[in-house]
């Protein structure tokens, strides 16, 4: 992925952002943003109501929801450090956020969001992102070890079909033995 | 009257709260993202045991 890890870190970002707040449709600038747009909306079909219920945080916080994500992403961290499960948790928790922001027509409060967020993963957490590949080793892990996003169903149709195969072949060599 | 012992102490206190919810909130942040974490890892080991080309 080309550029500096900040300018990914945006870029990344801004494109989750502008897709999750309903932007126009566009196609996703990267391998790895389009892993992100999919992971994302899985963990967040996954765990509705919690990430619904933070909505409201927010608008509570109206004032500095840009303080409050800075507080829950040092306290995510505070025990066991960063993964990219983590990592993947906190986008989801800012994204529904800026969804409830701009819902509330504070659009420019919902991009700082993405500002804060792109700040703290590419400055302060600059060099645990280096050591762990960086978006590519996100894309990656997101990935099943390097395949494209789109190859993912066919990696795991590949996989329980190879896992069919043994059993078949477990299944024949048995009745063959009897 | 234990109403208005309540509202007020609230009134006096909204950091707290505020730092109770942050707390909360990373909690299950980590939870999740620790869960998520182990299903993409085990899924990974799967993929690379059954697709090594892959």
């Amino acid at each position: 992925m080309p550029g500096s890890l900040k300018e990914q870190t945006a870029l990344l970002l801004g494109d989750y952002f502008q897709h999750r707040l309903g932007g126009p449709a566009l196609p996703p600038p990267s391998p790895a943003a389009e892993t992100l747009r999919r992971a994302a909306s899985e963990l967040e079909s996954r765990e509705r109501p919690f990430f619904r219920a933070c909505r409201p945080l927010a608008l509570d916080e109206r004032r500095e929801p840009a303080a409050l994500l800075s507080r829950v992403a040092e306290q995510l961290e505070a025990e066991g450090g960063l993964n990219w499960g983590r990592v993947l948790a906190l986008v989801v928790f800012a994204g529904s956020l800026a969804a409830a922001l701009a819902e509330q027509g504070s659009r420019e409060e919902a991009g700082r969001l993405a500002e804060v967020l792109a700040s703290y993963l590419a400055e302060e957490k600059r060099e645990w992102l280096e050591a762990h590949g960086g978006w590519d080793g996100f894309c990656h892990f997101f990935n099943g070890h390097g395949s494209q996003p789109t190859d993912q169903n066919s990696t795991i149709s590949s996989a329980i079909m190879a896992a069919a195969g043994f059993g078949l072949a477990g299944l024949a060599v048995l009745l063959a033995v009897r | 009257m234990p109403g208005k012992t309540l509202r007020k102490g609230a009134q006096q206190s909204p950091a707290p709260a505020a730092q109770e919810a942050v707390m909360q909130c990373s909690s299950q942040l980590r939870k999740i993202g620790d869960i998520c974490n182990l299903q993409q890892k085990i899924l990974n080991v799967i993929t690379k045991l059954f697709c090594p080309g892959t």
